[in-house]
């Protein structure tokens, strides 16, 4: 069965990054882009169910954390990680209490297939 | 005159310095000992003459910076620059309120050195290691004085990569400016550097 997996970063670059490594790690995975916190929420509200997401701390609008306690009032998405090159302990701490992995930006492919296959 | 970037290779040097930017704002936080967020609203390419227009600095107005020069690759001059009131206020974070009024502007000029250097060699970090650039760095200098003794260049045809930086505390709203100020060969070679990232992020090498 094809895995979902929700990408949300306001860089297209970064997206890009992120796809270029699910494509070796995850190959066939159904990939949803989104470059920001309300858009991300536009596109799960089409009923999609979300296997992981990866999701940008600092983005315009509402902030990563923001967008994964909104998608966590919709559905359960099992993997979340938080992309953040911010790994100020009050923000890791929130992630933590949210229960999503904390992953370093810039982030390495060893890191992100680690996150998928463990 | 440089070609302009497109909106990819904009995109891809706006995430190279949120990144330099994300690491500074965690080595302020240790330093200052609150949550601190450093965001980039405005990255941009364009002639010094234009770039100084961008700083909102009012001719008279004292600023405060700090400065490093850096050669190899590309070579110029960084600037981080705040209004006096505003480099001020962030020394005070860093020094807490146990400093009397009257002796901080003599600490002002060491505390706001160590803030520019964690945030310009974060920059200059993420900059070497995402365009495999090699370049030297000089030791930072603090400078005061009005915009046209702070914003100084050798030649009209000098260009700045120019970067808004938002600090935002819990308790206060600061605002920085940063100028990489190249000669107009050093930012071709930059630029072509960029473009070589960004073919090599469209383009990946299949494994």
């Amino acid at each position: 069965m094809s895995v979902t997996i929700l990408v949300v970063d306001d860089s297209l670059v970064s997206r890009m990054m992120i796809k270029n490594i699910l494509e070796i790690h995850a190959q066939g995975a159904d990939i949803i882009e989104a470059g920001n916190g309300e858009q991300a929420l536009d596109k799960v509200a089409q009923g999609k169910v979300i296997d992981v997401a990866f999701i940008d701390y600092n983005m315009p609008g509402m902030t990563g954390l923001e967008l994964i306690s909104a998608l966590a009032a919709k559905l359960t998405i099992p993997k979340v990680a938080l992309l953040t090159a911010n790994i100020q302990d009050e923000i890791k701490a929130q992630a933590l209490a949210a229960g999503v992995t904390f992953m370093n930006k810039p982030f390495d492919e060893e890191a992100i297939a680690n996150f998928l296959h463990n | 005159m440089p070609d302009k970037l497109t909106p990819l290779e904009i995109d891809a040097l706006t995430e190279i310095f949120n990144i330099g930017i994300g690491r500074a704002a965690n080595s302020l936080n240790k330093m200052v000992s609150q949550t601190v967020d450093l965001t980039i609203p405005e990255i941009d390419i364009l002639p010094n003459k234009q770039a100084k227009q961008k700083l909102d600095f009012d001719i008279a107005m004292e600023i405060s910076a700090v400065t490093q020069r850096f050669s190899g690759d590309f070579k110029g001059q960084a600037l981080l620059m705040f209004s006096k009131e505003n480099g001020l206020q962030l020394v005070k974070l860093l020094l807490g309120n146990k400093i009397p009024i009257e002796d901080l502007s003599e600490l002002e000029q060491d505390s706001l050195v160590e803030i520019g250097n964690v945030i310009l060699n974060a920059c200059f970090g993420t900059v070497i290691n995402f365009l495999q650039a090699s370049i030297s760095i000089e030791m930072p200098e603090f400078i005061q004085g009005n915009l046209n003794e702070i914003f100084t260049y050798s030649s009209e045809y000098d260009w700045s990569l120019y970067i808004r930086v938002k600090f935002s505390l819990p308790s206060e709203n600061i605002e920085g400016h940063i100028s990489f100020i190249m000669d107009i060969t050093s930012l071709e070679v930059f630029q072509e550097s960029v473009r070589k990232f960004v073919f090599g992020i469209t383009n990946p090498t299949p494994s």
